[in-house]
């Protein structure tokens, strides 16, 4: 990514959240996500694939729109059992779902950032830098517990240990070991690095360094077309179903 | 004045063990100073002090003559850049720049003083082009540099470093070694450090501490000590130079200047050419 183009694209998905979660009808979302993917393939050249990152977040949101048909409305249109669907339950569980999918498709394009450029921009957007330190650390330190997590099950495989061939609950305790020296290494390690942290004069007002960029009238222009091309695709839909 | 000097320091930790007794230390600027020891014997925890993480439990800690105090930690902090052991205990961001830039920040260094001395410091240490870089995607070594270049940045007139040269391979640490000299060579800056190395000390330091039991049991040139002590009686190892040097001066061979590579060749020869 280019010094400015981070900001440019957190401020096209921002705007592009927005929009979606104010999309009135299904057909709308749809007229949105059709928006956005073709001006993330033509305008951003983002590669199609990062929309498959969808899937792993579809689940949190799709579930909630999932069971609005069991619990809303008052109009039958289906029974059996203990399992009845309402005809607005239905209709919002519909409308909900499609536009989190919509907001999704804008927020899978952050996945082409950086860590540091998406931090990058939403200092640059003003979000408190109290925020944003407490993001860079977890970021910084995940990656660290990923790969002290695969030491240690590295060293366990040394040692003959296979999660696929022992007994549930001798599983369950193994790898209730592995959390266990986990969290504490993980105490541990936060000790330390606060001592660090201080000894490089660390206080209250601490935040991270970012490098400054801002937008030109030129580039304004450019998002205020890409967004204003989202929105009509959001109307478009409601005069034409 | 010694730009860092502790006068009869005495700690004591929280549970009652005693760390360090009636420690006096000095070092003077542009100076590098090693301290070594076993382990335990109070090392890291002198350290410590330097940069007001520890206070003494009685004594007193000067830097450039001005007394470690909580009030006036800010400006000891700036003055002395620590380095921690363990770089991933230091590197608390997201990228190397990020790092790097930290501390001139908290120090409240003005935004383009602070790219400044980003780009100065990692050029300083041989990682430019890595501003960037996660540091998990870093070797160790490049991480105990990145670690330092984050110290430089906030122009510290002393670099206290606890073991700079554990976990590296001998390119890696003579790398390190020539980054650092170079610093007391051209900014004057003071070294103080730990290591378990004895071999770097005779062409490193130039003064030597030697600790044991949370007391320094003798200082002096590394020559002065080396030759004289014993270290293997505290729990240390003679740089292997040393150790011939002290055999043939037992032997009552003639060393003119004991503390060369050339001139162990020399005695080496003059006795080939006597037998011969």
């Amino acid at each position: 990514m280019r010094k400015n183009e981070p900001l440019f694209l957190m401020i096209y998905v921002i705007a592009g959240v927005a929009v979606s979660a104010s999309a009135v009808t299904y057909w709308s979302a749809a007229g949105i996500i059709l928006a956005n993917l073709i001006i993330s393939s033509i305008f951003f050249q983002i590669d199609a694939r990062v929309f498959r990152k969808i899937v792993y977040i579809v689940p949190f949101g799709g579930l909630i729109a999932f069971l609005q048909p069991f619990i809303r409305g008052e109009n039958v249109i289906f029974s059996y059992w203990i399992f009845t669907i309402r005809a607005e339950g239905l209709e919002f569980g519909l409308l909900l779902f499609s536009r989190l999918l919509s907001a999704f498709t804008f927020i899978s394009l952050i996945a082409v950032l950086k860590e540091h450029e998406i931090l990058g921009a939403l200092r640059q957007l003003r979000i408190p830098k109290e925020f944003i330190f407490l993001l860079s650390l977890t970021v910084r330190y995940l990656m660290e517990f990923r790969l002290a997590l695969r030491r240690m099950r590295e060293c366990m495989a040394s040692r003959g240990f296979e999660l696929s061939s022992i007994p549930y609950g001798r599983k369950l305790r193994i790898i209730s070991y592995l959390m266990g020296s986990l969290i504490i290494n993980a105490i541990v390690q936060a000790d330390r690095s606060y001592e660090a942290m201080i000894s490089r004069g660390f206080s209250a007002d601490s935040g991270l360094f970012v490098r400054r960029s801002s937008l030109n009238l030129y580039q304004f222009l450019k998002l205020f077309i890409l967004i204003s091309l989202v929105v009509i695709s959001a109307i478009v839909p409601l005069y034409v179903m | 004045m010694h730009i860092l000097e502790a006068k009869n320091v005495h700690y004591v930790y929280e549970g009652g063990v005693q760390a360090l007794k009636d420690v006096n230390f000095r070092a003077d600027r542009g100076e590098v100073v090693a301290l070594i020891g076993p382990n335990g014997a109070g090392k890291t925890t002198l350290l410590k002090h330097f940069n007001g993480l520890l206070f003494p439990s009685s004594g007193k800690v000067y830097v450039r003559g001005v007394e470690v105090r909580k009030e006036n930690l800010r400006d000891i902090r700036r003055e002395v850049g620590f380095l921690f052991q363990n770089p991933d205990d230091q590197i608390i961001a997201p990228t190397v720049e990020q790092d790097v830039a930290f501390g001139p920040l908290n120090f409240g260094m003005e935004e383009e003083m602070v790219a400044h001395n980003v780009k100065d410091s990692l050029e300083l240490v041989g990682m430019r082009g890595y501003e960037d870089r996660p540091p998990h995607t870093l070797s160790y070594g490049q991480k105990k540099r990145v670690a330092i270049a984050g110290l430089l940045a906030c122009n510290p007139s002393i670099l206290v470093l606890d073991e700079p040269f554990s976990g590296l391979d001998p390119s890696g640490k003579r790398e390190l070694m020539n980054i650092l000299l170079r610093l007391r060579d051209d900014m004057s800056l003071t070294v103080v450090y730990t290591t378990h190395d004895v071999n770097s000390i005779p062409e490193f330091a130039d003064r030597l501490y030697v600790m044991y039991g949370g007391e320094v049991v003798v200082n002096g040139t590394p020559e002065e000590v080396l030759m004289d002590r014993n270290l293997e009686d505290i729990g240390l190892e003679t740089p292997i130079m040393f150790r011939i040097f002290r055999e043939l001066v037992n032997r009552g061979i003639d060393v003119r200047n004991p503390f060369t590579l050339k001139s162990l060749l020399d005695t080496i020869e003059g006795l080939a050419n006597e037998k011969k």
